[in-house]
């Protein structure tokens, strides 16, 4: 694999070839970290960090794996240890939601959602869209939004999200059924809130 | 028709994790169902819209950033490289000299370790709890567990505070494996007062009401301890074979080998101010004791009081045809006296030939007709019988048997000629000094040639100093002047 000869340079110390790896995931890191956390500022630093520690503990990684899993391995865990702790820091914490409570004024449906080409200002809605999806996934357990981005945001299958959760392939499938449908459900929320919001005005 | 289909279902259907049979089987059912098409829709919908998710880029000064960040921590961990290196260095030769074990390999091995070494000490000490090895006549224990009296089985193990009866006639066995035996006769009420058993010892105390008890003891008993209380003494063991008898208030006690210490009971009246006496009873002797006075003084034993020790010999351990005959300076008497007795331990049985036994059996039987022609006649069959079939276990002792009947049927020619044989092909067995001494008696007694068994004798002295025999020799050759 051409991953795999370019970590050999570099774990002999090619900094040329690590910087080749870095400039390959640095975007899909970040934004399975952004995903994750829901933060950008946050998500970029945890990004440099993934890629700090890759660096100094490639002689670790063994080729058995993807470089890609191992990366992945590595940001979801920092990920989980960041969100952990972010519960006690307000900080950090990533915009707060809570959909009991409505304070944007987006209108949301799931028809929205499902056909977001409908819309004639397209890019302006899938900003919108996509903030409030976002707000969605924040809200999901660590262990289903996991399952959720790698399987259905990363597009990854139920083997290669399995390495990087360190779990069997069926676990995954299970996670992602229960990520999905709450999902589905906390997005109905939402759109129903926002109804009950418009019916009262 | 209701439907049973659930999230889990169609999100998986969807994922293609079903197989055909199961996929065709959801198909068919999700064509009739509007409900599950709608969730097919929206699973549809739901990830289509998280793959549209718009992907973010970095910031502007994002790679100056992670490049300045590496920058640093290489550095900072640059300045404990060299202590690494050398830690480095030398877990690389650990590593290398020793091969890596999972740990856990290691936990198990350990485990492993520690269940077999207790498994083995445990099984160390119930080997050596003493258990019933044989009973015949009417014997029965009492458990205080059981709280009742049951007949004694052989296998049987014993605890402390089990007390054993036995009626007239009655036999039980006790052995210790590796430590002792024991052996209770006739109308005996024994109690096994106190039992601990370690890693190499074994301390047995009994108690004994009346009755009599045999003991014997190994060579491995050292260490341990028996302590024996009758009503009129305390007999402490010092690796022995010793034989004790209680009577009501008298207990007498014969010795056969090493020593016993006998312990005198004080009245309780005056226990404070009398001394406890202890009296060394030792080999050949015996000494006994009534309640509350000192034992007598150890005694040697008489020639009946002899015999009835040899079936101390009974319970060793040894798979070996014994010769029943003392140790003492006058076994050479004992000897000639009449003739020897074998006594064939059943384990040995399986060992001689069936022939020799009954050759053996015949001689003995001619014996006990007094028919001296017969003893003879038999006598030299079990010789060519010996020849046929010898074995170690028992060429020695049958050749003194032999011999003895030999003497005893007054063939002093043939008699001499055996002895003469077990004294050069065995000289390093315990009868060699026996059988010259023997043929020295009989060159003087029977024979009448006194320059010979003079000659014998001092032969004797010079090859076996420290003999019983050679001591005997020179009581002879003293007397003579």
């Amino acid at each position: 694999m051409e991953d795999e000869n370019i970590v050999i340079r570099a774990k002999e110390g090619d900094r040329e070839a690590f910087d080749e790896l870095y400039n390959a995931y640095k975007r899909p890191i970040l934004n399975y970290l952004y995903r994750f956390i829901g933060n950008r500022h946050c998500a970029e630093e945890l990004t440099q960090e993934t890629f700090i520690r890759a660096y100094t503990n490639l002689h670790r990684y063994e080729p058995r794996a993807k470089f890609s899993s191992w990366l992945y391995r590595i940001a979801g865990n920092l990920a989980r240890n960041f969100l952990r702790h972010a519960s006690y820091d307000k900080r950090v914490r990533p915009v707060k939601v809570d959909p009991y409570s409505d304070a944007s004024g987006d209108v949301l449906s799931t028809e929205n959602i499902a056909c977001p080409a409908k819309k004639p200002d397209e890019n302006a809605h899938k900003k919108e869209i996509g903030a409030i999806i976002q707000q969605a996934i924040d809200h999901l357990p660590v262990h289903l939004k996991e399952a959720v981005i790698l399987c259905d945001i990363k597009e990854l299958s139920y083997d290669d999200a399995a390495k990087i959760m360190k779990c069997r392939p069926m676990t995954v499938g299970s996670r992602l059924w229960r990520g999905r449908k709450k999902l589905a459900e906390l997005l109905d929320y939402m759109k129903n809130g926002e109804k009950e919001d418009e019916m009262r005005k | 028709m209701r439907c049973e289909s659930k999230f889990k279902d169609i999100s998986l259907y969807l994922d293609g994790e079903y197989n055909q049979k199961k996929r065709e089987a959801l198909e068919v059912h999700i064509a009739d169902c509007p409900r599950c098409s709608k969730r097919i829709d929206d699973i549809k919908a739901l990830r289509a819209s998280l793959n549209q998710l718009a992907p973010i880029e970095e910031s502007p000064g994002f790679d100056f950033e992670f490049n300045r960040l590496l920058d640093e921590r290489l550095q900072s961990q640059g300045e404990r490289s060299l202590k690494n290196r050398i830690r480095d260095a030398a877990s690389k030769i650990v590593d290398s000299v020793i091969i890596p074990i999972p740990v856990t390999v290691k936990i198990a091995a350990s485990f492993l370790l520690v269940v077999s070494l207790s498994w083995g000490i445990r099984a160390q000490m119930l080997q050596k709890v003493p258990f019933i090895e044989f009973c015949a006549g009417e014997a029965r224990i009492y458990r205080q567990a059981d709280n009742n009296w049951i007949a004694t089985k052989p296998k049987m193990k014993l605890k402390a505070g089990d007390k054993i009866q036995l009626g007239t006639g009655a036999i039980v066995n006790i052995a210790s494996k590796g430590r002792y035996k024991a052996r209770l006769k006739d109308e005996s009420l024994i109690v096994l007062s106190k039992l601990d058993s370690g890693l190499r010892n074994i301390d047995t105390d009994f108690s004994i009401s009346y009755g009599k008890l045999l003991v014997n003891t190994t060579d491995k008993f050292k260490g341990s301890s028996m302590r024996i209380y009758t009503p009129a003494c305390d007999a402490e063991v010092v690796g022995t074979a010793f034989i004790i008898e209680v009577l009501h208030k008298q207990t007498w006690i014969g010795v056969l080998e090493g020593r016993v210490r006998l312990l005198s009971k004080a009245h309780p009246l005056k226990a404070e101010k009398a001394k406890r006496i202890s009296t060394y009873v030792s080999a050949g002797q015996e000494a006994s004791t009534s309640l509350y006075s000192y034992s007598t003084m150890p005694e040697l034993l008489s020639d009946k009081e002899w015999k009835s020790m040899l079936e101390l010999y009974q319970l060793t351990e040894k798979p070996q045809v014994m010769l029943l005959i003392g140790t003492g300076s006058n076994r050479v008497d004992e000897f000639l006296q009449g003739p020897a007795t074998v006594y064939i331990p059943d384990a040995i049985k399986r060992i001689i030939p069936n022939e020799l036994l009954e050759s053996i059996n015949s001689v003995v039987q001619a014996t006990k007709d007094d028919d001296l022609e017969l003893v003879k006649n038999r006598t030299m069959e079990l010789q060519d019988m010996l020849q046929r079939y010898p074995g170690p276990q028992y060429n020695v002792e049958i050749l003194m048997f032999i011999a003895s009947h030999l003497y005893y049927a007054h063939d002093y020619a043939s008699a001499l000629k055996v002895l003469e044989a077990v004294n050069k092909q065995y000289p390093n067995s315990d009868f060699a000094s026996l059988a010259q001494c023997s043929m020295a008696a009989i060159y003087q007694n029977n024979l009448k040639d006194v320059d010979k068994a003079k000659m014998i004798y001092n032969q004797l002295i010079t090859a076996y100093p420290g003999s019983a025999d050679a001591i005997r020799a020179k009581e002879i050759l003293s007397s003579q002047g």
